[in-house]
């Protein structure tokens, strides 16, 4: 029994308390995991140590307790993993796409910011290599480096952003498949 | 549920009370000290605890912790010092009057 099946285990047999009281003594246990975890326990071995919940919960909702019917894990259910999968699967064929897009157009973004803050070195390269410098030239490659920097910041946001919410999509993906356990 | 188990259930009460005497302890803390001397089903003491700060043997304090949660410290009232001292004479009582009366029955049955 890991952590998460005891405290929902506890939960369900505890349904008699008040909701308020029920809420503070499964923190307690959740704390209780916690800082087991962090002296080198697993959640099995927690688990084990606190006890059988039935038997816990018998205490502490006292002579009144009536045990409801035995609490079940939830199954795999079959029927549900080909649904959420068939959804998922038209789903990620739009989404995908869209995800490419918009890391493409970072892509993008990222290139244009070098390209102008390079724009000074192709101005050198190419006085040295063609001759032909002008000060219009120089204006305008002053130019492009500020607009380089402006969409390398830009780029940055953008990074952060995207990162994010693609982590976020294919963890939902994952958890969604998965379902509730 | 051997026997063992329920005399270790009777006393933890009185365990919980000494420990906490000595100094605050929040529940794992607890946990781990009962669990040296004693084997124990480990969730009973947090119900335990409950009962007796809604007796007003206790009170709890929050503590932040650098790491994990906020620790919810147990501090004994002068109610529950008292109570402690009651449960020590009558545990000692107790346990005196049974190892007299096994005695007892020892002698009898070799005599």
């Amino acid at each position: 029994m890991n952590k998460q099946e005891f405290i929902a285990t506890l939960h369900h047999y505890l349904a008699a308390l008040p909701e308020e009281e029920r809420n503070e003594l499964l923190r307690d246990y959740e704390a209780h995991f916690i800082y087991g975890q962090q002296h080198g326990k697993t959640e099995v071995e927690i688990a084990r140590e606190l006890g059988d919940p039935l038997v816990l919960a018998r205490e502490i909702v006292g002579p009144d307790f009536l045990p409801p019917p035995p609490w079940v894990a939830p199954q795999h259910d079959t029927a549900r993993t080909i649904g959420v999968s068939i959804v998922l699967f038209f789903l990620n064929l739009f989404a995908l796409p869209v995800f490419l897009t918009l890391w493409a157009a970072f892509v993008a973004v990222c290139a244009s910011a070098i390209a102008g803050v390079l724009s000074p070195v192709m101005l050198v390269l190419e006085g040295v290599l063609y001759g032909g410098y002008t000060n219009f030239k120089l204006f305008i490659s002053i130019g492009m480096v500020g607009a380089g920097m402006l969409l390398a910041a830009l780029a940055q946001l953008l990074f952060k952003g995207l990162l994010l919410m693609t982590v976020k999509y294919f963890k939902w993906n994952n958890k969604t498949w998965k379902g509730r356990s | 549920m051997d026997i063992n188990t329920q005399f270790k259930k009777g006393v933890l009460e009185l365990c919980v009370l000494v420990l906490i005497e000595k100094n605050d302890r929040y529940g794992y803390e607890l946990a781990e000290a009962v669990s040296q001397h004693i084997e124990v089903a480990e969730g009973a003491l947090y119900p335990l605890l409950r009962r007796l700060v809604k007796d007003g043997y206790c009170t709890t304090y929050l503590q932040e912790s650098s790491e994990g949660p906020p620790r919810k410290y147990y501090k004994l009232t002068e109610q529950g010092a008292l109570y402690s001292k009651e449960l020590i004479v009558a545990w000692n009582a107790f346990v005196q009057n049974v190892s007299n009366l096994i005695e007892q029955g020892e002698f009898q049955s070799h005599s």
